[in-house]
């Protein structure tokens, strides 16, 4: 407490530390000095002169800005004086000189800073009675947002956020004096993925939410905290309903979390939940259609097919699918159904046994802003996680963290220094194994044998010595090296590198999805029991079954690609929840329709549902409550924050049904009131979820021990898979990856942001010319199993000899082209 | 003696009282409106069923800001705004209410929302004739609002 | 014998009749002339001048349910308050003489049912069972309300019983001035002749009758049994539909039976220009006079209405006592010295 000072407001001595500004030391006082451009998270500037206060200096008293004066001890300063008062009145009077009497058709009337402060310091009345300047209004900044020039106050909040946290400077300030106006620079776009923080950030109404335009007035609204489920981050939301309806999304500050941003799609894209096309009320198959029926004969529909199969062919012949999208206790309810009531272990979710991952994602997104290198291997934050990407931009730029990449494709944060690996997809394992040995040189450790024939080059040099170096990297890997064939060897590598390098206890894996750690948790994986304890382990199994009320089988099942080949064969029930196979591989289509009985759980009637015997409608997580574990094992709360759509509940509520009506003798034990009571059970049955509760997790969610689980300790030999061959046609190797903008089921029901994002395959310039190709062509990317048709675009960011198909295209997933080399196969490329 | 005096004043004033009242059954005429008939004479400031104006030319003049919403003490009134589109406009500007709903069961008449509103827009006119059938007539939307019914008053001088 | 049974019968019959579709019209009467005190209408909208109101009104009394509220314990008396009520003016009506006799073949008809020579005696003895209904109903009621209008209203039917009944014997002992003796017959009080002098003697306890009247009858300003402001509607509180409509005739047909009587002693009854006995048009006109003299007498019930508000209850107490009772003892007295001098 060396560094706490004394100094004078008003003639009050009032506590600062050392070298804040004034504005945050009156705060702290309580003496709240009004500001326009000065915000918290953004450099000070003193652009709009609203915080003048005097000071004493030593040519007298005069005025100064509060938010660019740091305090030091013994400075006296007057807020309330005349002249202080007189000033900021003045300036009050410059600014509303031009402002525009817009409030009545103002999103930010209601809770504009302008509003406030023109009441407060304000005199009421203006010198001026000249027409007022006219600029452009309602003027498209981008599909997202909407500017309006003539309410700028011309604070410089959203440039400075885009230079300073995006690191993407797309918008400037024009002209002179009054007629300075705020735009995109000629011939460019606004497209940073989390360019809705302007919104929020700005201080009047001059950028407004184009999708939620007009749809609300701040003081009637609803306000739910909660978080965003669109992927792994778990940034905190707060939902504005209002009528029962969401009527925008804003962020919630959370430090440990998401500071105070989120992403576009986190912001914008909340359609899903009141879509036309959501499923309002059960189906099931009556002579071969899907027709409406109520709640108690579907539900009796589900439990007499399950019964039926199970009485035929055994519990093992039937399956429960989850989902990483869905809350934790949907998921644990799922597999406390499947393995307590059914008696099967065939329970698993699209990212779950079949991604080779770290089950414990990352160490936390604080060691992402703290970094002192940041290692990237298969993973684009900027696509992925745009919050952690501007986390690490910060890490680079005010940090000076290097950045190691290994990717497939050259990733945004490629611009910044460091080192550059770009494998091509099955040239990774050979990469790592370089790299491992290179760290094994750089800390002078004897490499193994089987390490003896790799060579290492400059670069594998110059990484390995950055990563010696470094005390506190942030180091993770993705879905990209994680997922399909030969991720397993991959995996081991690149684990194999980090050990070798002595940071293996900070290798993390960056979960895309909102709860796929929270699912492994909940024990929704063939070999895993809730609290990511393994089937085989007697002890855990005990517990479960005193928990339970019921015995529990110690043979490993299926798991999702498993379940869904054996539809042809010893599977003949599946329950999906939440999860769309056929949407993904239309393939799959021959798998499901031969079952004997599919229940479907889902939100839409996706191409899966559309094959079901029962279809179940589903309640979004907006509609329902839950909870849901980070990619940084946080669990945090989402609670209700609208009114159900139709007849859909909340994905536990059908499982508490479904379970009582399967077996009325056990119903005591799925009575569970409510959400806040199954967490509670969850904490019993998952022993890292001990001592939380639904109270307890707060506003800001609460984290599970990093160390719950064991690290990699180990360098592994292992087999490196065979890449997929090449030859005279299939020539190109494919590659695929997740975009921000996609055509996902939630988020394309958001259809005013269908239109974004460049959605076709993308080849490498060389390439394109190689074929004779131009941008926007209608391209065929074809495999052995199949062939899409999509427009071309072309970068330089892209590996020539690699064609990158995106996930979830609409109408050509990617998912279709997969053979026996998964997403790591060869493709030849040709002009539709 | 005094008793006697009141009985007398009693009766006195009975009597005056009498004639009074026969002095107004024989020369005063009914002061009754056949109602339904005839119009009832109505003061300027009477509040009655609301109304959306429009402009001369047309253009509806509520902009949907809700400000009638938030004045209103019962909450009674609900508007739901939206864009205009540029090629066929309901209201000057950008913004016009899509949804304008106000609830007569719970409106007091006290003409908040005519006060708050920027643009006059929301007024309360002289019908007073608000008795329906069905509760949901009660409920006027926003065609009825603009489309409100000639009231059968005729306006007298404001006193 | 046989034939007069049957007159009697047709004679009440066609009485109860009038007297009810009398009591109809009184509240069209009085709600019109009402309206003009008021300076309004009056009830204008069912049929012509709202002649069918007093129909329309009877049908909904009618079709109304009939409830007997769950707290009531004794439904027969229940039930006979309100019949009660409405009898007693029916059957005091008995005894006044309508029209000069009619003779038809040697048949003379009379215009009343009975001519009894204990007349007075049987009105009074009649119409004090009125306040029978009206505790009975109150009591029964089983409810704080009903019980005080009851209680009230009894209080004040015997006050004010006590200076009619005094006034009535000065009436009675008045028939002896230059006779023999007097008579409690209607008929023969009527017929009488009397100077003039006796006449504005009569006249002179008119006022004083009327009030009595007034209050007997629970009219305004005594309406003090339905005081709405502290007892709700008194003794009517439990009482809806056909019931209450029957509080309601009683109420009604009192005035009818009260203005009768005071026509008959004040006012010569029949008797008016032209109502010439042994004609054929006597009667016609002789009860023409008599209905045009008691829609009078209503009248001035209606003006006492619209002029003077309700008073208190002790006021209506102490003017009994005080003033009314002392000017009944009084004037019966001149009237006992009148008949011994003359």
């Amino acid at each position: 407490m060396s560094d706490w000072i004394t100094i004078t407001i008003d003639g009050k001595e009032v506590k600062a530390k050392q070298g804040e500004l004034l504005t945050e030391a009156a705060a702290r006082a309580g003496i709240h000095i009004p500001v326009f451009c000065s915000h918290p998270k953004l450099d000070p500037l003193g652009a709009c002169r609203m915080c003048l206060v005097e000071t004493e200096g030593r040519r007298g008293k005069m005025l100064v800005t509060a938010c660019t004066t740091p305090v030091n001890d013994g400075a006296v300063f007057y807020y309330d004086s005349p002249r202080a008062k007189d000033a900021r009145a003045g300036t009050m009077e410059l600014i509303l000189a031009n402002h525009p009497l817009d409030c009545p058709i103002c999103d930010k009337g209601g809770e504009c800073d302008l509003q406030d402060q023109a009441m407060e310091h304000g005199t009421g009345h203006s010198h001026y009675w000249e027409e007022k300047r006219h600029k452009e209004k309602n003027y498209p900044l981008s599909d997202l947002i909407m500017l309006d020039q003539e309410r700028c106050v011309t604070c410089w909040r959203c440039i400075r956020y885009l230079e300073q946290w995006e690191d993407k400077p797309q918008l400037g300030l024009f002209n002179r004096g009054s007629a300075t106006v705020i735009d995109k620079f000629p011939d460019a776009e606004l497209d940073a993925y989390t360019s809705g923080s302007i919104v929020d950030i700005c201080p009047v109404g001059a950028l407004t939410n184009r999708l939620s335009r007009f749809r609300y007035r701040p003081w009637r609204l609803e306000h739910t905290d909660s978080i965003c489920t669109h992927c792994g981050m778990g940034c905190n939301l707060r939902i504005d309903t209002r009528d029962f309806r969401v009527r925008r999304n804003v962020a919630r500050t959370n430090m440990a979390v998401n500071d105070e941003w989120i992403c576009d799609k986190g912001r914008f894209a909340n359609g899903f939940a009141f879509s036309e096309q959501r499923l309002i009320q059960p189906l099931a198959r009556i002579d071969g259609e899907l027709q409406p029926v109520s709640w108690s004969e579907a539900l009796d529909r589900v439990v007499a097919g399950l019964k039926d199969v199970v009485a035929r062919h055994g519990a093992a012949s039937v399956g429960g699918i989850g989902s990483a999208k869905l809350s934790n206790e949907a998921n644990y309810l799922l597999g406390k159904f499947m393995r307590g009531l059914v008696g099967t272990n065939n329970v698993d979710f699209r990212e779950g046994s079949a991604l080779k991952a770290e089950r414990r994602g990352i160490p936390s997104l604080k060691a992402a802003r703290e970094a002192d290198l940041i290692v990237l291997m298969g993973v684009d934050p900027s696509e992925e996680m745009p919050v952690l990407a501007n986390f690490l931009k910060r890490a680079v730029k005010r940090g000076g963290a290097p950045v190691i990449i290994v990717h497939s494709r050259r990733i945004e944060l490629t611009k910044y220094d460091g080192v550059f690996f770009n494998p091509a997809p099955g040239e990774e394992s050979p990469l790592f194994d370089a790299l491992t040995k290179a760290s094994l040189q750089a800390r002078n450790e004897a490499s193994p044998d089987w390490l003896a024939e790799v060579e290492v080059d400059e670069e594998t040099r110059k990484a390995a010595a950055l990563l010696a170096k470094a005390e506190k990297p942030f180091i993770i890997y993705g879905t990209d090296y994680a997922w399909g064939y030969g991720s397993a060897s991959i995996v081991q590598a690149l684990t194999n590198w980090i050990v070798a390098a002595g940071h293996g206890d900070r290798l993390g894996f960056l979960h895309s999805q909102a709860n796929a750690v929270g699912a492994a948790d909940m024990g929704l994986m063939p070999d895993l029991l809730p609290g990511q304890r393994p089937l085989t382990d007697a002890a855990a199994r005990a517990q479960l079954e005193a928990l339970w009320q019921t015995e529990l089988s110690a043979q490993a099942g299926l798991g999702y690609s498993g379940m869904i080949a054996s539809a042809l064969g010893r599977i003949k029930a599946l329950y999906i929840m939440g999860a769309d196979p056929v949407g993904e591989k239309p393939g799959y289509q021959k798998e499901l329709s031969s079952l004997d009985f599919l229940v479907v759980q889902d939100l839409f009637l996706t191409e899966t549902a559309k094959l079901a015997d029962v279809v179940l409608p589903a309640a979004s997580y907006v509609e329902s409550a839950g909870t849901f574990t980070s990619t940084e094992r946080r669990v945090q709360k989402a609670p209700q924050a609208a009114k159900a759509v139709g007849d859909s509940l909340p994905d536990w509520t059908i499982l508490m049904h479904i379970a009582r009506r399967y077996a009325p003798e056990k119903a005591d034990a799925w009575r569970t009131p409510s959400v806040e009571a199954i967490f509670a059970e969850i904490t019993q049955a998952a022993p890292q979820y001990a001592g939380f509760t639904w109270e307890n997790l707060g506003d800001s969610g609460r984290q599970w021990a990093w160390d719950a689980l064991p690290a990699p300790r180990e360098i592994v030999a292992y087999q490196a898979s065979e890449p997929a061959p090449i030859d005279k046609t299939f020539n190109m190797r494919l590659v695929t990856g997740s975009l921000l903008w996609d055509d996902g089921n939630v988020f394309a029901a958001t259809e005013r942001m269908a239109s974004l994002g460049r959605k076709g395959v993308w080849l490498h310039p060389a390439d394109a010319e190689a074929l004779g190709v131009f941008e926007g062509d209608a391209i065929a990317v074809r495999s052995r199993e199949a062939s899409l048709e999509l427009p071309l675009y072309i970068s330089p960011r892209i590996r020539p000899g690699t064609v990158f198909v995106p996930f979830s295209l609409k109408d050509a997933p990617v998912g279709e082209l997969f053979d026996e080399y998964g997403p790591r196969t060869t493709v030849a490329v040709y002009r539709a | 003696m005094s008793g006697l005096k009141e009985l007398v004043q009693g009766a006195e004033f009975i009597a005056k009282s009498m004639g009074v009242t026969l002095k107004t059954l024989v020369t005063e005429a009914p002061n009754t409106v056949q109602y339904p008939e005839e119009p009832v004479a109505m003061y300027p400031r009477f509040r009655g069923l609301h109304e959306l104006r429009r402009y001369e030319d047309g253009m509806e003049r509520c902009i949907g800001c809700s400000l009638c919403e938030a004045a209103c003490p019962t909450g009674a009134i609900y508007v739901l705004a939206a864009e205009n589109d540029p090629s066929n406009p309901v209201s000057p500007g950008e913004r016009h209410a899509e949804v304008y709903e106000v609830n007569l069961m719970r409106c007091i008449f006290c003409g908040d929302c005519m006060r708050a509103c920027p643009t006059e827009a929301i007024v309360l006119g002289h019908n007073f004739e608000l008795a329906q059938y069905d509760r949901v007539d009660l409920i006027l939307d926003k065609e009825a609002l603009l489309n409100p019914p000639t009231p059968n008053v005729i306006i007298r001088p404001d006193a | 014998m046989i034939t007069t049974i049957l007159i009697s019968l047709v004679k009440s019959l066609v009485l109860i009749l009038v007297l009810l579709g009398g009591f109809a019209y009184l509240t069209y009467y009085e709600r019109k002339i009402l309206g003009r005190f008021h300076v309004r209408l009056g009830p204008n909208r069912a049929g012509p001048f709202g002649l069918l109101q007093p129909i329309a009104d009877a049908v909904k009394a009618i079709f109304k349910e009939e409830v007997v509220p769950g707290h009531i314990k004794d439904k027969l008396i229940y039930l006979l308050g309100p019949i009660l009520t409405m009898i007693t003016p029916l059957i005091a009506f008995a005894v006044i003489p309508m029209a000069p006799d009619l003779t038809i073949g040697g048949v003379t008809i009379h215009f009343y049912i009975a001519d009894a020579n204990i007349a007075l005696l049987y009105i009074v003895g009649v119409t004090s069972f009125a306040a029978y209904g009206v505790i009975l109903g109150g009591w029964s009621s089983n409810n704080n309300y009903g019980l005080l209008g009851a209680l009230r209203t009894a209080s004040q039917m015997i006050s004010y019983e006590l200076p009619l009944g005094i006034l009535i014997v000065a009436i009675v002992l008045s028939t002896n001035i230059g006779r023999d003796q007097g008579s409690m017959s209607l008929v023969e009080i009527l017929n009488r002749p009397r100077p003039w002098w006796l006449w504005l003697w009569l006249l002179l306890a008119f006022p004083a009758f009327y009030i009595t009247m007034l209050a007997e009858n629970n009219r305004s300003p005594f309406d003090l049994p339905e005081t709405e402001n502290e007892l709700v509607a008194g003794y009517q509180t439990e009482y809806g539909g056909m019931k209450f409509a029957m509080y309601m005739m009683g109420e009604y047909l009192s005035m009818i039976a009260s203005s009768a009587l005071m026509v008959t002693l004040f006012f010569g009854g029949w008797h008016g220009p032209l109502a010439t006995p042994g004609t054929w048009y006597g009667p016609l006109i002789g009860f023409g006079w008599f209905a045009i003299k008691i829609i009078i007498v209503l009248f001035l019930y209606l003006w006492v209405r619209a002029s003077v508000p309700r008073i208190r209850y002790d006021q209506l107490l102490a003017f009994n006592w005080k003033v009314l009772f002392p000017f009944s003892l009084i004037y019966m007295a001149i009237t006992a010295v009148m008949v011994a001098l003359l």
